[in-house]
């Protein structure tokens, strides 16, 4: 399988967080190149520094030091504003407890994708409902999302994220609450974004998923290993 | 952005944002409101004494200056005369003035309630600004012959049973109704000092020169004048002209009695008022917004979530910082209305009951309002500052 341009580039990078005993060194020298169309999946312990990792990724967090590009562009010089921008569009994440807003619908959720991007009203209805239709839960558009199951609320949560049709999805343990059946069902979802050329980075504990993945890598003692 | 979705979303955030946290809300609101319902009490009180000075100076009658002989014995000279008066306007040409005698005279057949006779010209009516209800006012005629005419305030018109024309008695001498008045309301008769200038409900103007039964005059005290009343020109100022008058009336035993003089009182009530009733308004203002803030923090801390969503879609800090204070603001706002509605039905109760003259007037409630803003963005300003600055992988960190 070949893959197109990169659309994440991380060199050399580190971060570390101020501590009461000094600075903890959570990542010390990632060397990461994400091209468009990969599925990237990152495995390790816990407190390796994944989470840290895809904080950076999905453009949350600054690194310490290093170079961190997104299609091409050195982030480190980037304003506040064009960091925001990015994020609006270009970047699509997912949380470990999917993070919807429980008193809207499942449309109403996805549609929060538009918050602070806009558009037409039919346009974003459109958008929005495209996307639940991917993730496979067009029928339960209009029911609030505190009646839904855990995998149906991270499909949801999914479908919020690609509305926009993102450049990379970004995805912290996205199946660390769900049980196997719901897993499969999010994890066919991501399948489905990534052959429609939809970019990945996930992270997750369970070793079954690798299947899904086009490239493993490991996170230890914050460096990324293959 | 289409303002309508923009619209929309606004709306639903505020709606949720309000309704995420009930009770912190609730307390907030209950905070603010009473610090609205104690502004807006205050301003029912200024409003109240504002109505009463203007009361006040509408019954001295509209730049009037009143000069006032003090109470003397009867045998002694008189410091007032019409003559006086006559010279005075003959002096002051762009002046009206009038001078009048004032008597109590008993009404037959009722030993308690007296009827205030002013003797007096055709040109205290129009000066004092009392209104003709029917018939006309006395004219330069009637003074000329002492005709037995009088103008009867509609008060005692009705207590005659008689109207314009009507022939009626005062001590055995009778008079015909040529006019009815309405005098001015009862302000001047409240305020202690000045009871000589109020005419009463009951209330009659004869001709100075109409022969008069009751009059205790002696031949020193022939041509007296109770008081004299100068109405100064529109546009000037009745104190700027006090000097003048006073040095050409040369009266000694006289009170001067200018409308500044007669809101002397009420102004130190209003000043009194604004500074306790201001600062206890402005003390549970600001008790109330503390109480917004302090929730707003714990509220700020509660929706990390919910900020860190908004951050990874996208949001600024100045976008979060200003869902914060728009919340506040609603809190405020609601607070304020409520408030207002609480106050005014206070305002109701205590004029009715009590008959203090408290009064609201529409243009005051937009005092609330804007301090509903300006309370709104000054207590959010903290907490929305704490929210636009959590960074957003710190506040999905707890996710
Ligand atoms: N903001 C921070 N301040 C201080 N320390 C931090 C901060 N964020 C992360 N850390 C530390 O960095 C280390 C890596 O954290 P991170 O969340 O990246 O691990 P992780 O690999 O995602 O672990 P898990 O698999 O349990 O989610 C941890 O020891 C954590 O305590
Ligand atoms: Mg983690």
């Amino acid at each position: 399988m070949t893959h197109g341009a990169a659309v994440l580039g991380m060199a050399d990078v580190r971060k570390s967080f101020p501590s009461p005993a000094g600075r903890v060194e959570v990542l010390r020298g990632v060397d990461l190149e994400i091209r468009r169309g990969e599925f990237v999946m990152v495995t390790g312990p816990s407190g390796s520094g994944k989470t840290t990792l895809l904080n950076l990724a999905a453009l949350l967090d600054f690194p310490t030091s290093g170079r961190l590009t997104f299609q091409g562009r050195e982030l480190a010089g980037l304003a506040e504003d064009s960091l925001c921008d990015l994020r609006k569009r270009a970047i699509g994440v997912v949380f470990q407890r999917f993070c919807l807003l429980p008193r809207r619908t499942a449309l109403e959720n996805v549609l929060f994708r538009f918050r602070y991007v806009g558009g037409a009203e039919a346009e974003t209805r459109r958008a929005a409902l495209a996307a639940l239709d991917t993730v496979g839960l067009a029928a339960l558009a209009d029911r609030p999302v505190r009646v839904l199951s855990a995998g149906e609320m991270q499909r949801v949560a999914i479908a919020r994220a690609v509305a926009l049709r993102p450049e990379l999805l970004v995805a912290d343990e996205p199946t660390g609450n769900l049980d196997a059946a719901s897993t499969a069902a999010v994890m066919d979802c991501f399948r489905r974004l990534n052959v429609e050329g939809l970019t990945v980075l996930l992270v997750t504990h369970n070793e079954g998923l690798l299947r899904y993945a086009t490239r493993h890598l490991v996170c230890v003692e914050g460096t990324l290993n293959p | 952005m289409n303002v309508r979705v923009a619209m929309r979303f606004w709306v639903r955030d505020l709606w949720e944002g309000i309704r995420s946290e009930p009770g912190r809300v609730g307390l907030s609101f209950l905070a603010v409101a009473i610090g609205f319902t104690a502004l807006t009490l205050l301003l029912a009180v200024l409003d109240g004494l504002r109505a009463r000075a203007q009361d006040l100076v509408r019954d001295l009658g509209a730049n009037v200056i009143a000069v006032v002989a003090e109470p003397q014995g009867r045998d002694a000279a008189p410091v007032l005369s019409r003559r006086q008066a006559d010279r005075l306007a003959g002096q002051l040409p762009e002046c009206r003035c009038s001078a009048l005698r004032r008597y109590d005279v008993r009404l037959p057949g009722d030993k308690r309630t007296s009827v205030t006779v002013l003797a007096t010209d055709e040109r205290l009516l129009p000066l004092r600004g009392w209104a003709l209800e029917a018939g006309r006012n006395l004219d330069r005629r009637d003074v000329e012959e002492g005709a037995r005419h009088i103008v009867a305030s509609s008060a005692l018109a009705r207590r005659w049973g008689a109207g314009v024309g009507g022939l009626v008695s005062l001590e055995q001498v009778s008079f015909r109704i040529v006019g009815i008045m309405s005098v001015g309301g009862a302000g001047l008769e409240q305020e202690e000092g000045h009871s000589r200038l109020q005419a009463g409900e009951l209330a009659v103007l004869v001709p100075y020169s109409a022969p008069i039964a009751w009059g205790d005059e002696t031949p020193e005290s022939a041509g007296r004048a109770d008081a004299v009343f100068i109405q100064v020109p529109p546009g000037r100022a009745p104190e700027d002209l006090l000097p003048v008058a006073r040095n050409l009336l040369e009266a000694a035993g006289v009170s001067w009695i200018t409308p500044e003089v007669l809101l002397r009182g009420v102004r130190r009530w209003q000043q009194a008022v604004r500074l306790a009733g201001g600062s206890i308004a402005l003390l549970c203002l600001v008790l109330g917004g503390t109480t917004l803030m302090s929730l707003m923090v714990a509220n700020v801390r509660d929706r990390m979530n919910e900020i860190g969503l908004r951050r990874a879609l996208g949001a600024t800090p100045a976008d979060v910082a200003r869902l914060f204070t728009a919340e506040a603001c609603l809190v405020t706002g609601l607070a304020a209305l409520a408030g207002m509605l609480v106050a005014a039905l206070l305002v109701e109760v205590v004029r009715r009951r009590f008959g203090v003259p408290l009064q609201l007037q529409g243009a005051t409630l937009g005092w609330p309002v804007a301090a509903a803003l300006v309370l709104g963005i000054l207590f959010s300003h903290w907490p929305a500052r704490l929210a636009a600055r959590i960074s957003p992988s710190e506040a999905l960190r707890n996710e």
